[in-house]
């Protein structure tokens, strides 16, 4: 019964998603559009609220056992009630003047910061991995060159071949490998709906077991 | 132990890195060099399509960006809702990142604000809704209803002079996705274009999405590419705005000059080590 019930659902909303995106039929059209889709929203809207419940528990068992940085768990939790007062409780929306000063200069620019860091450690990175130690390994390092240099302006002014070349690679080599991977990817996609709309596939309904 | 200059080079430390690429970086920023744009026929070909539609055609922004990857998609974003706007198009702009409405409104609507745009009549911001697969699907049948009749402020959609004659997705003129990843416009593809509502997808993409997006693009799936920080640089070249993208080229070249003049002397410096410990 605890399996039967779940999969049953899975299946028969699983195959009017089916019956929606492949044929015209008034009431399965209308049934998806109207109700089962609206589901998908409300699912997703709980699913951030209970995302948001479980960080404010991560965070205060932080604080209250004194764990290991936990005075970053004070920061987190002072921002997290500080935006959900000034969006939800205090102005009504996210447009609002409080909010958005706290939104554009705090989390827009911590944001853009730490994500730019990343450049520093790929040149790091590029620097110590990408050596010429076999054939492969060279023809990597040649391709990364030549891409660099011919997707930048400076690399056409240099020379005129650059960007042919950079076009070449992405348009010939880069497009036939990326094309057979998406296709694979694609294929594997399918065969795990279908595996999960039949019930073959049965671990999302073990949690807890 | 004494290193030679050859060991030295080959391992170079990580803060000597970090500050040859800050400098690198920085300085033509404060100070551009003003290296020519280079243009690629797809930008051309999209700023055309683009110019192609009558004034008065109802143009989807998708807003699908987040903070981290402002630096390619934020002057994108910027020069397209110039041009849409300058074309008398009128502009609806989604997202179904979490920030991706609230940056837009950072983002683009100062410029628009700033020609002379106005709020409600020739564009307007849609509210984040989770959920874009289940959204779009019901933008199909009823584009208002989808976004539950209200815009980022909570004003009602239905009121809004530029909601007019946007009742489903079909009527859209065409769409132009910021483009950093999922959702993005794949999922446009899937939800609007696979099913005939919308032919038109303009795809703009960060660097990151350029190998996926060029492949639709080649495909027929996307009718415009303009991918990553250099076709912002020419996209704002060729609507004779130049903002942030044609500035941060010339940042962007030197930094892989930088990159390249480093794995050049990395690998110089470990097959002369190689080299070295064989002779021993």
């Amino acid at each position: 019964m605890r399996r039967t019930v779940p999969l049953t659902i899975s299946f028969v909303a699983g195959m009017i998603m089916v019956i929606d995106g492949w044929l015209k039929i008034g009431f399965i059209n209308n049934f998806a559009t109207r109700y089962l889709m609206p589901s998908v929203t409300i699912s997703v809207g709980w699913a951030a609220g209970l995302g948001a419940l479980n960080l404010i528990r991560l965070h205060s068992r932080n604080i209250a056992q004194k764990r290991l940085n936990y005075q970053y768990s004070f920061v987190l939790l002072g921002f997290f009630f500080l935006m959900l007062t000034c969006g939800v409780f205090l102005q009504g929306n996210t447009t609002a003047p409080f909010y958005q000063f706290f939104y554009s200069s705090f989390q827009v620019n911590l944001s853009a910061a730490v994500y730019s860091l990343n450049s520093f450690y790929l040149v790091s990175a590029c620097y110590r991995t990408f050596r010429a130690r076999s054939w492969e390994s060279t023809a990597l390092l040649v391709v990364a060159c030549f891409t660099m240099i011919g997707s930048v302006p400076m690399g056409a002014a240099m020379w005129g071949g650059f960007p042919v070349i950079q076009n070449w690679i992405v348009k010939v080599i880069n497009d036939a490998a990326i094309r057979g991977l998406s296709i694979g990817v694609t294929l594997g996609t399918l065969s795990q709906c279908v595996r999960n709309l039949v019930g073959i596939e049965r671990g999302h309904l073990q949690a807890g077991e | 132990m004494n290193n030679s200059i050859w060991q030295k080079a080959a391992s170079i430390d990580n803060r000597i890195l970090y500050i040859i690429m800050a400098i690198v970086v920085a300085v033509p920023l404060m100070n551009p060099i003003g290296f020519p744009i280079v243009f690629q026929q797809e930008v051309l070909d999209t700023v055309e399509l683009i110019r192609s539609f009558p004034a008065g055609t109802i143009a989807y922004v998708g807003a699908e960006v987040a903070a981290t990857n402002a630096a390619e998609l934020r002057p994108m974003m910027i020069a397209i809702v110039q041009l849409m706007y300058e074309l008398g198009h009128k502009i609806v702009i989604g997202g179904f990142w979490a920030d991706g409405c609230s940056l837009a409104r950072l983002w683009a609507a100062p410029f628009l604000d700033e020609a002379g745009a106005v709020y409600g009549e020739d564009y307007v911001i849609l509210g984040y809704r989770p959920s874009s697969t289940s959204i779009l699907d019901q933008a199909r049948t009823n584009f208002i209803d989808a976004f539950s009749d209200r815009d980022i402020g909570g004003l009602k959609l239905s009121e809004m002079p530029v909601m007019k004659g946007l009742e489903k997705a079909s009527d859209l003129g065409y769409l132009a996705i910021m483009n950093p990843g999922s959702p993005g416009t794949a999922t446009y593809t899937t939800a609007w274009r696979a099913t005939g509502e919308v032919n038109v997808i303009i795809d703009c993409c960060t660097s990151g999405m350029y190998i996926s997006s060029g492949n639709n693009y080649q495909a027929g799936l996307t009718a415009g590419l303009i991918g990553g920080l250099n076709g912002a640089a020419q996209l704002e070249q060729l609507t004779n705005r130049p903002y942030k993208a044609i500035r941060s080229m010339d940042a962007q070249a030197l930094g892989h000059l930088a990159v390249i003049a480093l794995l050049i002397i990395g690998n110089i410096g470990y097959f002369q080590t190689k080299r070295e410990e064989e002779a021993k």
